[in-house]
């Protein structure tokens, strides 16, 4: 309560006081804040966010239109901003691109989110010939020597579907469950089926696809709610394709196999509790400026 | 009295706890269900691997409302959440026609288990805003819940997604627990 107190009086205190701060900070460097930013940190999460939230606590509206408009143009916006603040290419060489540079970034982001909600959007529908298509290939690559006998099997619980028809088990997380689990099958291949062969050891394996899906709705939540930014500004010094976030789906999908393991649980019960452990671990990791989601997985790939 | 002994009392009579068995087969709707007990988002739900538990206020109630996945794989499990259930949730969803005779299987098997002895039931007959579901008196009559004996029951028609009869089964739940007591 008393925390809370100090945490709202000092966060108002901030709003009021920033202004003069600022004020202070650039008569003294000869600076503007977002200039001050690309001198202090190096490329990567930790600049590209501070630019981030200087902009969107900008009083000025164009300024502040960076962080919410679709699609803005890019280098327009760049020269907008290095005149409204006085910034002199001769002066600040460095400015240009590393402006452009994190406004890419943090478009990009925001790009990649609109996308990955419209993928996920679109629920599975078997009467669709390219979904239909799509789960085929899955079967195919995950179980390359065994033909599926009919398109609503009980052989689908093989690869961890929970009944005879998988396109119930999609649910919320609609196309982009489907198009991480085929992401992971078909660009680690060898890695997808050993970790799909383990999931069914009696005691402590799981249903391997319903908890790909599940690891879908992990790693979304985490776009969403802005935690992978860490992630994304320190990999891509532009804007993110889906298939990086692809790509991070199967880094948190590989390393969630390991610590399931490692945490030895008793049967399938304590899933809920692993997972949120998981999570937990993964938002920490997310917090730290310089981190990025690399697994075994990826460095053995490169 | 002392104070903690009144603060204890005040807290033991507004606040009465339950503890809800949500059961049925996979793609019932129980996690949406759980949810919107919660009033929490339902548009991003994944299917359960293991259980999910929320406490929710219900008029003076404190529910803990356990959600236990309902494929296959895991029904075995289903008799270690058991113990001291106060009402059992019973979710179908009622556009599954193939699955009926599986769902009233799977319940008659739960309503002959010794720990749930004359633990009320509540059956959800979910996904009522489907055009395909079947009306909840046709599922009652299928499952045969007129001749249930030694405990009470409720069929509710329902749809977890929009809130739909939701609020309905709770106030019965509730009416069944003051009977109860």
């Amino acid at each position: 309560m008393l925390t809370e107190l100090w945490g709202s009086l000092w966060a108002h205190l901030f709003f009021l006081l920033r202004p003069m701060l600022k004020w202070v900070l650039n008569r003294v460097t000869g600076k503007c804040e977002l200039l001050r930013i690309t001198y202090q940190y190096s490329q990567g999460a930790e600049r590209t966010q501070n630019i981030e939230d200087s902009l969107k606590q900008s009083k000025r509206s164009e300024l502040n239109q960076l962080t919410i408009e679709d699609s803005p143009n890019i280098s327009n916006a760049v020269l907008q901003v290095m005149a409204v603040k006085n910034i002199i290419p001769e002066v600040h060489p460095q400015f240009e691109n590393s402006f452009r540079t994190c406004l890419l970034q943090i478009c990009g982001y925001r790009e990649l989110l609109t996308n990955v909600e419209q993928l996920r959007k679109t629920k599975y529908n078997s009467d669709n010939p390219e979904h239909e298509k799509t789960l085929m290939h899955l079967w195919k690559l995950l179980m390359p020597d065994d033909e599926l006998q009919t398109r609503v099997s009980e052989q689908w619980k093989f690869i961890g579907f929970q009944g005879n028809d998988p396109q119930t088990d999609f649910r919320g997380m609609g196309l982009l469950g489907l198009h991480q689990l085929i992401h992971f099958a078909s660009k680690h291949n060898a890695e997808a089926r050993k970790i799909l062969q383990k999931s069914h050891h009696p005691k402590l394996g799981y249903s391997y696809a319903i908890v790909g899906i599940n690891m879908t709705d992990l790693v979304y939540d985490l776009l969403k709610k802005g935690h992978m930014k860490t992630h994304f500004y320190n990999k891509i010094y532009g804007k993110a394709a889906i298939e990086e976030f692809h790509e991070v789906y199967c880094h948190v999908f590989y390393e969630f196999d390991k610590f399931w393991y490692s945490e030895n649980p008793k049967d399938i019960m304590e899933f809920g509790q692993i997972r949120e452990k998981y999570r937990k671990k993964l938002v920490h990791s997310l917090k730290q400026p310089n981190t990025v989601l690399v697994s075994g997985l990826e460095k053995r790939n490169d | 009295m002392g104070l903690l002994a009144l603060l204890r009392k005040l807290k033991s009579s507004s606040e009465k706890e339950l503890r809800i068995l949500l059961l049925g087969l996979d793609n019932a709707g129980k996690t949406t269900l759980l949810k919107k007990l919660a009033e929490e988002d339902v548009s991003h739900i994944t299917p359960t691997q293991g259980f999910n538990i929320k406490t929710v206020q219900s008029q003076g109630f404190r529910l803990n409302v356990w959600d236990i996945g309902g494929q296959r794989k895991i029904r075995p499990y289903w008799k270690n959440y058991f113990d001291n259930t106060d009402i059992l949730l019973y979710v179908i969803d009622s556009t599954d026609r193939k699955r009926f005779e599986e769902t009233g299987m799977e319940l008659n098997e739960l309503l002959e288990e010794e720990k749930l002895h004359g633990v009320p039931l509540v059956v959800f007959a979910n996904k009522q805003d489907l055009a395909t579901a079947a009306p909840a008196s046709e599922i009652a009559e299928g499952l045969q819940l007129q001749a249930i004996r030694g405990r009470q029951w409720h069929i509710q028609a329902c749809s977890a997604l929009t809130a739909e009869g939701v609020k309905d089964g709770m106030q019965h739940i509730v009416s069944m627990m003051a009977k109860k007591k």
